[in-house]
C-alpha cells in the first residue's frame, strides 16, 4: 500500500470504529472486509484497527483475528480462536506424556466458531499446533481488571488431540502470529496512552490551586512530558518494528518499550489527574486499565526484557533491526 | 576498491552502505585504532585525523556534502550512514567523529562569499578541527544571557569575554563564537555569530579535565581579539538563528552515529556477559529497548534533517531519548561487568570506565534534559504559560 492508501484506510477504519455501537465492532469490521485487508496488508491493517481501538476505548475480536490470520499457512481453513498463553515463559499447551495440559486465555473470541487452536511445547517455544472442540476444555468468562475485554480463561487436560503442525512449521507460524499480535497490542496501548496524556493535559490546563493553574508548576509539566515522551517512543518503536529484518525480535523489543511507556505514563497521568482520575465517573480509568491489561498480554515488558538480553548474549551482538 | 570517489551519479543510501561496508572490510586494518584502551585525547584525535583523511581521499567523507564546498553531493543521509558504519564497528570515537556535523552545516548555511568553500574542505579532510564557543561561566542552559561582547570597529569586530566547555578548543583551528553585539539587556535578540581563527592574537585556551579523566573541554578566553567583518555568520543580531541551526543539526547524523556507538558497546557487553546471569539479561534487554526506541524515533528525524526540515521542539524528544539510552547502556555495562569499571585498569576497563563517566553528561550537554522537557511542555503540549 502506498502512503495515500494507508491514510485512506486509517480514515475509513477510524470512522467505522467511532460509529460502531457497543458490541457491534466485530460485525462492523467484518462488513468492512477487515479480515481480507489483514491477510493482504497486515502492516497497514493492524496499526489502523488497533490505533482506532486504542483511541476509542472499544474492543473487538481483532486480536484473535491477528493471531489466527496466518493459520492457513499450516492448513487450518476457516475461522478459529487461538488460545493465548497466560504467561510469557509457558506455551498454552504442555505435554504430560500423551496428555495435553492446557492453560491459556482468549480475549474477545469469535462466537461463530467452535474450533480452538492451541500451540504446545516445552517452555515458551511452540513446537506443535493442536485443534480441539471447546467442550473438552473448561472455558470461563472472567471479569479481570478490564471487564470489557471479553477475557476467557481456558484450561483442562485432553487425551485425544489432533496435531495439525509440528516442529519448525509450528514454530514459524507462532513466531509470526505472536509478533504481529504483539505489535497490534503496542499500537493499541500507545493510542490509549495518548488519550491518557490528553486527559491529564486538559486537566492541568484548567485546574487551579494556590492561585495558579497546576500546569504551570514545573514538577507537573515534567511529569506530563515524561508520559508523552514515553508514549511517543513506544509509538515510533511499534511503527519501525514492521520494517525490521527480524520481525519477532523487533516486536518483542517494541513491546518492552511499550511496557516501559505504560509504567511511566500510567503512573504520571494518574498522579496529575489526582482525585478525578481515581473516580469511575471519569473515563480515564478505562484507558488506564486497558493499557495495563494489554501490556501483560503475550509478555509484559518486565517479562520480555530478560528474553531480549539473553538473545543478545547468545548472539554476542546487538542487531540494528532497522536501517535508515 | 575505491568506489567512493569513482562513483558517478547519486547513490541510494542502500547502495552507498553496501559499497562502503565492502571498502571498510577491505581496509579494516588501516581503520582500526592503534590503541585498545579509550585512548588519550591526542591519540584519539590523531587517529580521527588519519581516518578522516583516508575517508576524504577515497571520497567517502565527501558524499552528502554540497559540491560547492568540495563535497560530492547526494543526500545528507549518506553522512549518517558513514558515521553509523564507522562508530558501529568502534573504528572512530563517536565524540571525535561528531565535530564535522556540529559546525559544518551552519558554516555552509551562514558564511559569506567564498569562506565556506575555503574552510569546509580542510575540515572534512581532518586537517582542521573546529570548536563551538557557546557556553559561558554565567550562560549554560540560559544561553541568551551570554556576556562575551563583539564591538564594531572600522573593518571588523573586537571580541572580549570568556567561553566554557569548548570541546577540543586546545586542538582546534577555528571556533564559532556567539557574542553580544547589542546592549547588555537584549537577551537572545542581541547576539551575533562569528567564525574565528584560533591562532588570532588574544585567544588563550586552558584545557579542563573531565571526571572521565579526559582533557576534552576547555576554558577559552578572548582578550581584544580582532575578527574581520567577513567572518560574521549570517547578519548582525541574528546569531541566535545560527545557534538554533547548529543545535538542530546536532540531532541529525550525530545522533544516528551515537546510537550505533551505543549498539556497538551493548553488543560487546552482551558478548562478554555470562548468559545465565539474570541481572545481565534484564539490564541488557532494557538498554537494548532504549536504543531501539531512540533509533526508531531518530530515523524519522534523520529524514527530516536531510530534507532541510530542521524542527526545533520535536527534536527535544530525540535529545531526551538519546540521553536515556546512553546512560542505560553504560549503566548496564557497569553493573554487568564484575567490578571492571570500579576496580580494574586494563584497556577494556579504561574504555568502559571513560565511556561510563562520559555518559553522566548525556543529560547535560547539548541542552539539559530539564530544558528539553520545558521545551516539550511549552511548545508541543502547549501547557499554560509559566508566570
Amino acid at each position: 500500500m502506498d502512503p495515500d492508501e494507508v491514510s485512506l484506510l486509517n480514515g475509513a477504519v477510524a470512522g467505522l470504529v467511532d460509529s460502531a455501537g457497543a458490541g457491534e465492532l466485530t460485525a462492523a469490521l467484518d462488513a468492512f472486509g477487515w479480515l481480507e485487508v489483514l491477510r493482504a496488508h497486515p502492516h497497514a491493517a493492524i496499526p489502523a484497527v488497533f490505533g482506532a481501538q486504542g483511541r476509542s476505548g472499544k474492543w473487538s475480536a481483532a486480536l484473535q483475528d491477528v493471531v489466527a490470520a496466518n493459520l492457513w499457512d499450516i492448513g487450518i481453513e476457516g475461522a478459529a480462536n487461538v488460545v493465548l498463553p497466560r504467561r510469557n515463559d509457558v506455551a498454552p499447551g504442555r505435554w504430560r506424556g500423551e496428555v495435553l495440559e492446557v492453560n491459556g486465555l482468549l480475549l474477545g473470541p469469535r462466537s461463530e466458531t467452535s474450533t480452538l487452536v492451541i500451540g504446545a511445547g516445552e517452555r515458551r517455544a511452540v513446537t506443535s499446533v493442536i485443534t480441539v472442540a471447546p467442550e473438552v476444555l473448561q472455558v470461563e468468562l472472567r471479569r479481570g481488571l478490564d471487564p470489557f475485554l471479553g477475557i476467557h480463561a481456558v484450561w483442562g487436560a485432553i487425551e485425544r488431540v489432533t496435531v495439525v503442525a509440528e516442529g519448525s512449521v509450528a514454530l514459524a507460524w507462532w513466531e509470526t502470529a505472536q509478533a504481529r499480535a504483539r505489535l497490534a497490542l503496542c499500537h493499541q496501548i500507545v493510542a490509549a496512552l495518548f488519550v491518557m496524556v490528553e486527559l491529564a493535559q486538559a486537566h492541568v490546563s484548567e485546574r487551579a490551586q494556590f492561585g495558579r493553574l497546576v500546569g504551570t508548576f514545573q514538577a507537573v509539566r515534567h511529569k506530563l512530558v515524561e508520559a508523552y515522551v514515553a508514549a511517543t517512543a513506544a509509538g515510533c518503536s511499534a511503527e519501525a518494528a514492521w520494517e525490521a529484518d527480524d520481525l519477532p525480535l523487533a516486536a518483542a523489543t517494541a513491546k518492552v518499550v511499550a511496557g516501559q511507556a505504560v509504567a511511566v505514563a500510567a503512573a504520571h497521568t494518574q498522579q496529575l489527574l489526582a482525585g478525578i482520575g481515581f473516580t469511575s465517573d471519569y473515563p480515564y480509568h478505562h484507558f488506564m486499565k486497558r493499557a495495563v491489561v494489554l501490556e501483560r498480554v503475550l509478555g509484559s515488558g518486565t517479562e520480555l526484557a530478560p528474553n531480549l538480553g539473553h538473545l543478545l548474549m547468545e548472539r554476542g551482538e546487538a542487531p540494528r533491526l532497522v536501517e535508515l | 576498491m575505491a568506489v567512493g570517489k569513482e562513483r558517478v551519479g547519486a547513490f541510494t543510501t542502500a547502495q552507498f552502505r553496501e559499497s562502503l561496508v565492502d571498502w571498510i572490510e577491505s581496509r579494516r586494518s588501516e581503520l582500526e585504532p592503534p590503541y585498545r584502551s579509550h585512548g588519550t585525547t591526542v591519540e584519539l584525535l590523531s587517529h580521527q585525523r588519519r581516518v578522516q583523511r583516508l575517508l576524504h581521499d577515497e571520497g567517502w567523507m565527501r558524499w552528502g556534502w554540497p559540491e560547492a564546498v568540495g563535497g560530492l553531493g547526494g543526500s545528507p543521509l549518506l553522512r549518517a550512514v558513514l558515521g553509523e558504519e564507522l562508530t558501529g564497528r568502534g573504528l572512530v570515537h563517536s565524540a571525535a567523529y561528531s565535530m564535522t556535523e556540529v559546525l559544518g552545516p551552519a558554516v555552509i548555511e551562514y558564511a559569506k562569499g567564498s569562506l565556506a568553500a575555503k574552510v569546509v574542505p580542510p575540515m572534512l579532510r581532518g586537517d582542521e578541527m573546529w570548536c563551538q564557543g557557546f557556553s559561558e561561566p554565567e550562560a549554560g542552559s540560559d544561553l541568551g544571557s551570554l556576556r562575551t561582547t563583539a564591538l564594531k570597529e572600522r573593518d571588523g569586530w573586537v571580541l572580549q569575554g570568556q567561553k566554557l566547555w569548548t570541546s577540543w578548543a586546545h586542538h582546534a583551528t577555528r571556533c564559532i563564537v556567539l557574542a553580544r553585539t547589542e546592549g547588555p539587556d537584549t537577551g537572545s535578540r542581541g547576539i551575533s555569530a562569528f567564525f574565528v581563527d584560533m591562532d588570532s592574537p588574544g585567544i588563550r585556551v586552558r584545557a579542563l579535565q573531565t571526571m572521565a579523566d579526559v582533557d576534552e573541554f576547555c576554558e577559552t578566553f578572548f582578550d581584544e581579539v580582532r575578527v574581520p567583518a567577513d567572518r560574521l555568520l549570517g547578519t548582525q543580531g541574528k546569531g541566535w538563528q545560527v545557534a538554533q541551526h547548529i543545535l538542530a543539526c546536532e540531532r541529525g547524523p550525530i545522533f544516528w552515529q551515537r546510537a550505533s556507538w551505543l549498539l556497538f558497546h551493548l553488543g560487546e557487553l552482551a558478548a562478554m556477559a555470562d548468559t545465565s546471569d539474570a541481572t545481565a539479561q534484564r539490564l541488557i534487554g532494557l538498554a537494548y529497548a532504549d536504543v531501539f526506541a531512540l533509533r526508531a524515533r531518530s530515523r524519522t528525524t534523520q529524514r527530516q534533517v536531510a530534507a532541510g526540515d530542521l524542527r526545533g521542539a520535536e527534536s527535544s524528544i530525540d535529545k531526551i531519548l538519546i540521553a536515556t539510552a546512553d546512560q542505560a547502556v553504560f549503566d548496564a555495562a557497569r553493573q554487568v561487568l564484575p567490578g571492571v569499571v570500579e576496580f580494574d585498569d586494563a584497556p577494556l576497563a579504561d574504555r568502559f570506565r571513560k565511556e561510563w563517566a562520559y555518559s553522566r553528561a548525556a543529560t547535560i550537554y547539548g541542552g539539559t534534559s530539564e530544558i528539553q522537557r520545558d521545551i516539550v511542555a511549552s511548545r508541543l503540549l502547549e501547557l499554560p504559560k509559566v508566570p
